[in-house]
């Protein structure tokens, strides 16, 4: 972060930080703050898990989006494969396993 | 001031033609805090005299992979980053500022799955036709 530089905040209608840009591009209503939230873990350093209340900065993490389903790593070669062969008009054999 | 309202085949020429006139390419917002994720929402700045905007952008939040994406006014449109899979995010311009939906990921095989820190703006230059 550039320690001369304020930053403008856009909060979201819950008071949740969307994003920072620096002062010299803020609209009006945008607060404007000398340093945005941080801290030592990924998630603590990502502003969106931030809201802005009353000039001040309160950890609220985002929900963690869901662990995905181990990827058939098979099934998706095939499908690469046949997509690929789709679009380039190429026969590929099938191959019995 | 260009003002598209019509929806046939001849709004690009319009564009074309305000283009022709000669353009400005002003910077009007930049991410400062660019390894953050991008949730959807509108980047407020003054659209009326835009043509459009162009939007530079990253792979992913905190990558130094910028690509560029220009979004015309009256045109729905895209970022895209294609690599080892498409990355994609929905952006507009709307009568308050450039209008950015959630970011998607897109399997070559039609899996898709949403993700704010895919496509995240961190750079906006306004394109106006030239003062005459």
């Amino acid at each position: 972060m550039d320690e001369e530089r304020k930053y403008a905040l856009n909060i979201g209608e819950d008071n949740r930080i969307l994003s920072a840009t620096y002062e010299e591009y803020a609209v009006e209503g945008m607060p404007i703050v000398d340093a945005l939230p941080g801290g030592e873990t990924p998630e603590e350093n990502d502003i969106g898990n931030y809201k802005y209340v009353d000039g001040e900065y309160v950890y609220d993490p985002l929900p963690q989006p869901e662990p995905e389903e181990p990827v058939d790593r098979l099934g998706q070669l095939e499908a690469d494969v046949m997509y690929i062969s789709m679009m380039t008009d190429v026969d590929i054999p099938t191959l019995e396993v | 001031m260009i003002e598209i309202t019509n929806f046939d085949g001849t709004r690009i020429e319009k564009v074309l033609t305000e283009i022709d006139k000669g353009i400005t390419i002003k910077k009007v917002w930049e991410n400062a805090s660019p390894g953050s994720a991008f949730a959807a929402q509108t980047i407020r700045c003054n659209t009326t005299d835009a043509i459009g905007f162009l939007i530079v952008h990253t792979y992913d939040a905190g990558r130094n992979d910028g690509h560029v994406d220009l979004v015309l006014k009256g045109f729905g449109s895209y970022l895209v980053n294609p690599q080892a899979y498409n990355q994609y995010r929905p952006a507009s311009i709307s009568g308050t500022g450039v209008v950015f939906l959630k970011g998607y990921i897109a399997l070559t095989y039609g899996t898709v799955t949403s993700s704010n820190t895919r496509c995240t703006p961190t750079e906006i230059y306004k394109i106006q036709v030239m003062p005459e």
